[in-house]
């Protein structure tokens, strides 16, 4: 058929010769539709021939409109003479045999496929005495601008965020790797949204084992109905109901093209845009893209912050309850005095005094997400107010309760992962639990479940806690301190030389 | 009493739920091992919740090796 | 079977240093000390070349036999009633060890931390926590305990360093006021527990990885070497702490952590020291259950090594739950005079047994 053709994979009507047959067809197919116009057109010798276009007005660009007098003049230009002796004929000659047309259009064989071009937004030409019609892609929905991303801001470094359209996002990603390597497949998933989605890794880097696993299982995608990577996510995970996640996500394109280069798969959907990281290792949920825009030894101290930070977010509640019912002996004297000096008078026991506070702040911070503009300072007042002053004034916290909630807080949102943060907030509470029937004893017990969970976890087959279960001194320098560039870059190239 | 047998109850309810899935694709063998090894729970079970003192493994030892091992102790010491 | 999982020589190393730290950890040198008074660090220092001698034992059967383990290798080279024989000791004596630790660690936390708390509680949780570590297999357990002893390892030392201001070297002296006989009591305490229970780590060297055999011998060797020196140190340094007294304390380690108050705030550390040391047990604790259920899978040639964990684990919860029905100061006794015979009745010499007909193999 040719270049320009277009056969769909479901189709069993093929376009008729008859103009009346297929304006029928496309009209009992799109009743009730009435974003999809049909216009119809007359051309040729005393304009005796006739033709119409379908398209979808809501998506396809005013200036586009026109596709039919584009394709007149194609004609025109290129094979006749004036545009009043344009046959039928001549269409047939001059499109079905792969000519260059001003704006590249594609042949269509069969009424299904007429339908799903449509609705990507492509204006359909049926010709009369014709049995294929001519699809011209005009898509021009208003899309967002590329700004910074908001859930990952950075300091010092690229601020170029990802869109909603895949093309773009591709475009964006291969700007930054200029490599044959860099390779990008696509997939059409089912169901009736029926999204473009694409994985991308670069050959060499990439482990192919992993990538022969990642494979298998984005073959179960074929048939879902897949609005967002997070949907994605969840069907190609290996442990759906462990609190941690196994991927990782960002919206920022260098971060996508560093895991890339890194040998790690990503996934993208036209819609949104969230990347998804494949595989997503414990360490790695620590990192953030600011910690390669900073000096090494700044790094390093920072990332060494967030781990006592992951620490406190987990643990610290969990940590005074234990501390305050079950070993009030095993604290400093001082700190013992102060504690027990602000718990005076305090009605229920440090656990449920910490239960209520940790839910109020989860609620506040709930709230917060979901408010309008304008009501938000009202609640980061009322949130202070409440949680803070009236409580302890009412004598249902003490202040060191309110201390120890906020730390616990304001450590959640050091964690550059949003992911992992928001897992963290669910383990905190069996830890209390555990703290307040078993004490110090009670938190081991807890951890070390945890421990186990995570050595048993695996991403995309691999171990979870690769760099530190299985301790790898090489894979050290980018765990727990950033080594400097020229150690990094150095490693990369004899990873990639080693390949074959 | 009560509270121990509940508790060896629920111990045992635990197992039986966490093992089901692969007790069901067992040989013949393992599921005597396993019948066995569960028969020697009962045993230590009815000891512990009745306080009987049924004679097992640190008694079987006590009784083979008690006596060489006061032996040895009572050379090497010297009385203080 | 041994295809399914394998771990690296250096992840064996460290799960055999975590084994040898485990309880020895917890418990020495406070009754070593009783026996042995001042000269506890020699009895430490000959019951490692004891040590030192069993692990090449094993290690040489090892060698000659990389694919099996000491069930599998016994049965090839004494045949299979003998090796029931042998398995009767061997087997009976994983259960105590297993129900002993964790039973240990029962006892610490009632005696230090947690006076009031029903030791059944204790025991009950970490049981649950060994039994499903065994059950995810060698391989995670490899994996997890690496971070967990490192931390051990550094409070420790924390310890040792920070109560320095505490240390009196003239209680290290005298030496040897009753002669030889306190230091040969020491060395046999010493030798029955920590350093015959190491055979059973045959149990689990066929999981190591083929290519780096060499790598192996060398870790092993420096693992048993360093667990000795370490566990030296903590000696000498209760000793210095305390001096005569020492003998009265069952868990060194931890009186001395409460003996550290140095500026105002590092006092009272020592629940990171319990902490640190229930951490090392339970890795102990995993070890000897994964041994012991390694064993019995053997022994009965079993296909399913995974579904045994949980009734071995509740015989073993039983039989610690027995052994403390009796008082705490026959469970001390039972560990302290029987456990060095047991041990070799039910460990060094089986592998004794089967090393020397195996020397007399020339093909293997």
């Amino acid at each position: 058929m040719g270049r320009l053709s277009d056969t769909g994979a479901n189709s069993s009507h093929p376009i008729s010769l008859r103009l009346r047959d297929n304006l029928l067809r496309m009209q009992q197919t799109f009743d009730r539709c009435s974003d999809i116009v049909v216009i119809p057109w007359q051309y040729g010798p005393g304009m005796k021939h006739e033709a119409f276009s379908i398209y979808a007005e809501t998506f396809v660009q005013k200036k586009e409109h026109n596709y039919f007098k584009a394709s007149l003049q194609d004609l025109v230009t290129q094979l006749v003479g004036p545009g009043t002796s344009v046959t039928p004929e001549d269409v047939i000659t001059y499109f079905g045999n792969n000519v260059a047309t001003e704006n590249s259009a594609i042949l269509i064989d069969h009424i299904e496929t007429a339908v799903d071009r449509v609705l990507e937004g492509f204006v359909v030409i049926f010709f009369d005495g014709w049995n294929n019609a001519l699809g011209y892609k005009a898509v021009g929905l208003e899309t967002r601008q590329v700004t910074e991303s908001i859930t990952e801001p950075v300091v010092l470094g690229p601020r170029e965020g990802t869109v909603e359209n895949l093309s773009k996002n591709l475009g964006m990603l291969r700007c930054r790797i200029k490599s044959s390597k860099f390779k990008v497949e696509k997939l059409e998933t089912g169901g009736d949204a029926r999204t473009t989605v694409a994985f991308c890794y670069m050959e060499g880097t990439v482990d192919s084992d992993m990538l022969a696993e990642f494979r298998r299982r984005i073959a179960w995608l074929e048939n879902e109905t897949i609005l967002e990577t997070s949907y994605i996510e969840e069907l190609i995970e290996d442990s759906v109901y462990s609190p941690f996640p196994q991927y990782r996500y960002t919206e920022r394109t260098d971060v996508a093209a560093a895991s890339l280069l890194n040998g790690k798969i990503i996934v993208l959907v036209n819609g949104t845009g969230s990347i998804l990281i494949c595989p997503g290792l414990l360490v790695e949920l620590l990192q953030s893209s600011e910690d390669y825009y900073q000096r090494t030894v700044v790094s390093s101290l920072i990332r060494i912050l967030r781990l006592i930070a992951l620490l406190i977010a987990v643990s610290l509640p969990s940590f005074y309850i234990a501390f305050s019912t079950f070993h009030t002996e095993l604290i400093p004297t001082v700190l013992l005095l102060a504690i027990i000096d602000s718990r005076e008078g305090i009605p229920f026991p440090a656990i449920f005094e910490a239960f209520i506070m940790e839910f109020f702040f989860e609620l506040l911070r709930e709230a917060g997400i979901r408010l309008p503009r304008p009501v938000g300072s009202a609640v980061s007042i009322v949130g202070a107010l409440v949680v803070g002053e009236a409580a302890i004034t009412a004598g249902i916290a003490s202040p060191i309760m309110v201390i120890i909630v906020s730390l616990t807080g304001i450590a959640s949102f050091a964690i550059p992962q949003y992911n992992f943060a928001i897992s963290l907030r669910i383990l905190r509470f069996p830890l209390m639990i555990f703290a307040a029937f078993l004490g110090i004893f009670g938190i081991m017990i807890a951890f070390l479940l945890i421990w186990l969970h995570l050595a048993n976890l695996r991403s995309l087959g691999q171990p979870y806690l690769n760099s530190i279960g299985p301790f790898i001194p090489r894979q050290m320098k980018d765990v727990f301190v950033r080594a400097p560039h020229g150690v990094l870059l150095r490693s990369m190239r004899k990873r990639q030389s080693r390949k074959p | 009493m009560a509270g121990k047998i509940l508790l060896l109850l629920i111990v045992y309810a635990v197992i039986g739920l966490a093992d089901l899935a692969r007790l069901r694709k067992l040989h013949s063998r393992e599921m005597a091992v396993y019948s066995a090894a569960l028969l020697l729970t009962v045993y230590l079970g009815i000891d512990f919740a009745w306080d009987l003192k049924w004679p097992f493994i640190e008694e079987a030892a006590f009784s083979v090796l008690g006596k060489p091992a006061e032996f040895l102790v009572k050379i090497l010491t010297v009385p203080s | 079977m041994h295809a399914r999982e394998q771990i690296s020589s250096g992840q064996m190393s460290v799960v055999f240093f975590c084994f040898m730290t485990g309880s020895s950890i917890v418990n020495i040198p406070g009754p070593l000390i009783g026996y042995a008074k001042m000269g506890a660090w020699i009895s430490l220092a000959l019951a490692l070349s004891t040590g030192m001698a069993l692990l090449a034992c094993v290690m040489y059967m090892h060698r000659r036999y990389p694919d099996l383990d000491f069930i599998e290798y016994s049965y090839a080279l004494v045949g299979k009633w003998m090796t029931a024989l042998l398995a009767i000791p061997f087997v009976s004596f994983l259960f105590h060890m297993t129900s002993g630790i964790v039973l240990d660690i029962g006892l610490f936390m009632t005696t230090t931390m947690m006076r009031q708390t029903p030791i059944i509680l204790f025991l009950f949780f970490v049981f649950l926590v060994v039994a499903l570590t065994v059950r995810s297999g060698i391989e995670t357990m490899a994996r997890m305990f690496f971070i967990p002893i490192v931390s051990v390892i550094g409070s420790i030392v924390a310890i040792l360093a920070l109560s320095y201001p505490n240390y009196k070297p003239e209680h290290l002296l005298p030496l040897m006021p009753d002669g030889i006989k306190p230091i040969a009591l020491g060395t046999y305490f010493a030798y029955g527990f920590p350093y015959a229970e190491l055979v059973l780590i045959a149990m689990l060297l066929p999981y190591v990885r083929k290519k780096k055999q060499g790598h192996l011998h060398r870790g092993m060797y420096l693992a048993l070497l360093v667990n000795g020196l370490f566990l030296i140190a903590v000696t000498l340094s209760t000793i210095m702490v305390f001096g005569p007294m020492s003998e009265e304390l069952s868990y060194s380690m931890f009186e001395v952590a409460r003996t550290v108050d140095m500026l105002v705030v590092l006092q009272r550390i020592e629940s990171f020291v319990g902490i640190s040391l229930i951490t090392a047990s339970f890795m102990k604790a995993s070890i000897s259950l994964a041994a012991l259920n390694l064993a019995v899978v053997k022994l009965f040639n079993l296909k399913d090594n995974r579904i045994l964990v949980f009734p071995l684990t509740l015989i073993c919860f039983l039989l610690s739950l027995l052994q403390i029905e009796n008082g705490q100061a026959f469970w001390s006794n039972s560990v302290g005079a029987i456990h060095p015979l047991w041990a070799t009745a039910a460990f060094v010499l089986p592998l004794l047994i089967v090393a020397t007909v195996s020397l007399f193999r020339r093909t293997p």
